[in-house]
């Protein structure tokens, strides 16, 4: 078992570190001066060589590329990211200020689509090939290809717009988090949906599934203990995962609803090629995905008693 | 059991068993024709991609006129979809849009299917070390959304089309990469392809008499939902002004800026959002119709 | 030959699924009782509807789409009339099953105890200690070793023997009057499989639980059942006391059932290939006898009359076939028959 969590964990750190090489190579290798910009930026003329050298000195510019990145890996790992071009303050205190919002945001739209999506998942997969299951499999299929910045549009033109119930930007009360995590969590919900169904109906096929049927306990005990037990572990880990890209499509919506998070500040900082931010938010989001998949791992690990060894075995299990 | 009785008198019982289909060429279309859903996914796209190569010949205005006497018209005779704040055509807009959209979204699924063939090739034939480098290139390149990734290389590149394509192509093709791979291992391994290296073929003509065949169904099952998702993030990026610059006209640009007249002209939202959604569910019902039809085990 | 009172009678029992080319007779027109303490073997080819049998009796087919129709009355009651709710009642009650494959058959994420506990009081109202005091005893009853510490273990810490016994434990858990077994031993070795049957027959007998014993192997029946049923293509085509039939059968197919098992030596595959060609599609049945395209003895009758199971002038017992008991069996029953 520690065994296990240890193997994981080492499989996990070379892509971190791959992780921060990208990072770090985006913002190295785009074009442009960032430092020539900042001082353009905040002096409104182009700087002279000694302004320059200030400059690069002070964001950490004027070492050579190898040992500006052993400098930033170092720092990433104690949780300091550089300075921001755009403010000039720390780029992990912006990120850890930002943060709550988008993760307020993926929990409320991952408790929407889990809401949503399981009971339909069971019910479509209880009543196999009946209009339930016609209605769920053509709703989820709409719902993979609406894009979900255009649902979030159209929750405004309905909801704040023509009804004016909700407001339609920013950080606040209850009200302010009902649309935008409407929006991100819908799409998903659609994904789960499919996936409870599909898992739900590979359980209902096993044995055991007949063998508690054939013990007379009640259908609903067979349906919450058995299957919907045994197909918990593959439930858990697609919300797992979906909870992930739903951070990355908080992106798209927290611009839409100007909800202060992450993804917000991250396409602030593209607007205003804030390097040190893209690439602190690139290794901050990306750190977020491998904690997410281990803890993913990990709960699949403790939902089912099977696995408990390697990853052959787990492979072979899932 | 009752289950395994009905399965043993199923029709395609013995196709069920094969581990693979092989393409079947010429009853494929009518494969298709019988599916009702892949049938509504194949007319979908055909339409639309008909519709926009046909712009220029079917858009009754050009998408760029303006006419700003004539702002917000509401649908008519003559505007058939009214017209956006600047009196431009919506109608005619749509179908240059589409343009872009849909043949942007195929450029770049091409790409992504080259560069994952490649890889994936390379991968699942060397093994080894090149196997072990890619496959963590992978690992890195999936450990973080790719939608986010694209923003964000594109963001760097700067905003523009062909910088948009890049960031997108140099994201994406992990999935057809992994496919690839796993594929070729599976395939190599076969009994049949260790009796054609014993008769001593060529290994190139092992790969393309043997191996290719096995691996094309699920690379077009693939590559039709893919290219369903990619036109869904093209379109997203767009809408955040990393594509296509005004005033050309394409889905996610429009709905960017119809963004501003929401609560004015919310009409100007709707059209090219529809468009998007019709566009990507052709994709998605043709891709489902296309995995039951060629690759049974994958449902 | 029944003994004492009949505790199940099945009458005419059909049932079909609807299939993509035609409705699918898995059974069709099973009529057969077992009494009281009684141990019935039913053996047959795959797909000739034991399994599907035993399903309808504990109403375990999803009806819709399937249908099933007849009679199955146990204890006085037809349960095909009665509600869901008493159907469960006496399933897992008053009827217990166990299954082929042991090692699917347990729930993966539940301990076998907290598995049989659930039985258990889905048809007594006791405390949960109880409950749990008696899964104990009933694993160590069915050679559980350790039972006190194995009752919180899961399954897969089980080899499938061990599972098996736990799946007899668990039928067992509520003392039912029938228990169903169905292949209980074919997933397993053949040293386990003789541990498993004399579990069940010791057991039974002690509790005075009637049995169907449902297998395609004929020879494991020898020991453990009084009266065997064979079935073919749905319906059963001859039956009688074990000796009567291991020793006097007259149907075509009992006789290559019993050609089949004479051969140990030969892998399972080839001995059920003993009886020449497949058995009847059950969408697509043979005309008169569903036997007749596969026996050496059929004549212009067997395509035209269906056999009815009754005992003929020159038999004993009853033989679903028109020649029952004037047909001379093959040359090398003949010698294992002396």
């Amino acid at each position: 078992m520690i065994g296990y969590i240890a193997r994981r964990i080492a499989y996990l750190i070379p892509i971190w570190l791959g992780i921060t090489l990208l990072a770090f190579a985006l913002a190295t290798f785009a074009p442009g001066d960032p430092a020539r910009n900042y001082f353009q930026r905040t002096h409104g003329r182009q700087p002279n060589p000694t302004e320059l050298a200030q400059v690069r000195a002070r964001f950490e510019l004027d070492e050579p590329i190898p040992q500006r990145y052993l400098g930033w890996v170092g720092g990433a790992v104690q949780g300091d990211l550089g300075l921001s071009f755009s403010s000039g303050r720390p780029v992990a205190d912006e990120l850890l200020n930002r943060f709550p919002a988008t993760l307020q945001l993926a929990a409320a739209a991952t408790l929407i689509a889990v809401a949503v999506a399981v009971p339909i998942g069971v019910l479509a997969a209880l009543k196999r090939n009946s209009w339930v299951d016609q209605l769920t499999r053509g709703v989820a299929m709409l719902g993979a290809s609406i894009p979900s910045f255009w649902l979030a549009l159209l929750l405004i033109i309905f909801f704040s717009v023509k009804l004016q119930l909700l407001p339609s930007s920013g950080r606040g009360g209850f009200d302010h988090l009902i649309l935008p995590a409407l929006a991100l969590g819908l799409g998903d919900a659609a994904i789960i949906a499919r996936l409870t169904r599909s898992s739900l109906l590979e359980v209902l096929g096993e044995d055991y599934v007949t063998t508690a049927r054939a013990k007379g306990i009640s259908e609903g005990r067979v349906v919450v203990r058995h299957v919907l037990r045994n197909s918990l572990a593959a439930i858990v880990t697609q919300v797992g995962l979906a909870f992930g890209f739903l951070l990355a499509y908080s992106a798209i919506v927290e611009v839409i609803f100007v909800w202060p998070g992450i993804g917000l500040l991250a396409v602030e900082a593209i607007g205003q090629r804030d390097y040190n931010m893209i690439q602190g938010f690139v290794v901050f989001a990306g750190t977020i995905f491998v904690v997410i998949n281990l803890v993913v791992d990990l709960l699949y690990l403790w939902l089912d008693p099977r696995v408990t060894l390697g990853p052959q075995e787990r492979a072979a299990v899932a | 059991m009752a289950v395994e009785a009905a399965s043993t008198f199923a029709p395609d019982a013995d196709r069920l068993g094969s581990p693979t289909v092989l393409l079947p060429k010429k009853s494929l279309l009518r494969q298709l024709i019988r599916d009702r859903t892949a049938l509504v996914g194949l007319i979908i796209l055909v339409v639309m991609f008909g519709l926009a190569l046909a712009a220029p010949l079917v858009a009754p205005f050009d998408p760029n006129d303006a006419d700003v006497v004539n702002r917000y018209a509401p649908p008519s005779a003559e505007h058939w979809l009214g017209t956006d704040n600047l009196g431009r055509d919506e109608f005619s807009r749509l179908l240059f849009g589409a343009r872009i959209s849909l043949f942007a979204a195929l450029a770049v699924g091409i790409a992504i299917l080259a560069i994952g063939i490649v890889v994936g090739m390379i991968s699942g034939f060397a093994g080894g070390l090149v196997d072990g480098i890619l496959m963590r290139i992978v690992d890195v390149l999936l450990a973080f959304p790719s939608l986010l990734l694209a923003l964000t290389i594109t963001g760097m590149l700067g905003p523009g089309l062909f910088h948009l394509l890049v960031g997108m192509a140099v994201v994406w093709w992990t999935d057809y990469a992994r496919l690839m791979r796993g594929l070729v291992l599976t395939v190599k391994e076969r009994p049949f392809i260790e009796s054609a290296k014993a008769l001593g073929l060529p290994r190139r003509l092992i790969a393309r008499r043997h191996i290719l065949p096995n691996i094309v169904s699920p690379v077009i099952v693939l590559g039709t939902l893919q290219t369903g998702r990619l036109l869904l993030a093209l379109s997203a990026l767009s809408f955040l002004g990393l594509g296509v610059q005004p005033p050309t006209a394409e889905w996610g640009a429009m709905l960017s800026e119809g963004r501003n007249y929401l609560a004015s002209a919310p009409q100007l939202m709707l059209y090219p959002g529809l468009a998007i959604t019709i566009a990507a569910l052709g994709f998605n019902l043709l891709g489902d119709g296309l995995r039951d039809i060629l690759d049974p085990t994958l449902r | 030959m029944t003994v004492g009172v009949s505790l199940l009678e099945i009458n005419d029992l059909k049932t079909v699924f609807p299939s993509d080319i035609g409705p699918l007779r898995a059974v069709d027109g099973a009529s057969f009782s077992v009494a009281a303490g009684e141990r019935v073997g039913i053996v047959g080819e795959s797909g000739s509807g034991k399994s599907v049998t035993a399903l309808s009796i504990m109403g375990l087919i999803r009806t819709p789409p399937a249908s099933v129709s007849g009679k199955v009355v146990f204890k006085g009651v037809d349960l095909l009339k009665v509600g869901s709710k008493q159907r469960q009642r006496v399933r897992g009650g008053q009827i217990g099953m166990i299954f082929q494959n042991p090692l699917n058959c347990l729930n993966p994420v539940m301990t076998i105890g907290h598995q049989i506990v659930e039985t258990i009081l889905a048809h007594e109202e006791i405390p949960k200690a109880e409950a749990r005091d008696r899964a104990i005893s009933l694993l160590q009853r069915v050679g559980i070793p350790d039972p006190s510490r194995s009752v919180d273990e899961y399954p897969h810490k089980f080899s499938g023997g061990m599972r098996q016994r736990v799946m007899i434990a668990m039928a067992l858990s509520c003392q039912p009057d029938l228990l169903i077994a169905d292949e209980p031993t074919t997933a397993l070795d053949v040293t386990i499989q003789a541990q498993i049957v004399d579990l069940l027959m010791s057991i039974c007998e002690e509790e005075n639980t009637a049995v169907v014993f449902i297998t395609h192997d004929l020879a494991i029946l020898a020991g453990f059942a009084e009266r065997v049923l064979v079935m073919y293509s749905g319906r059963i085509v001859e039956e009688g006391p074990v000796d009567t039939i291991y020793y006097g059968a007259t149907h075509p197919y009992t006789w290559g059932l019993m050609t089949s098992i004479t051969r140990l030596d030969e892998s399972r595959q080839d001995r059920l290939s003993t009886i020449s060609g497949n058995p009847p599609s059950a969408v697509f049945q043979p005309s008169g006898c569903p036997f007749h395209p596969r026996c050496r003895y059929a004549e212009e009758i067997c395509p035209r009359e269906i056999p009815a199971l009754v005992v003929h002038k020159e038999d004993d017992h009853p033989s679903a076939c028109h020649f029952a008991g004037a047909l001379v069996p093959p040359a090398r029953l003949r010698q294992v028959q002396q």
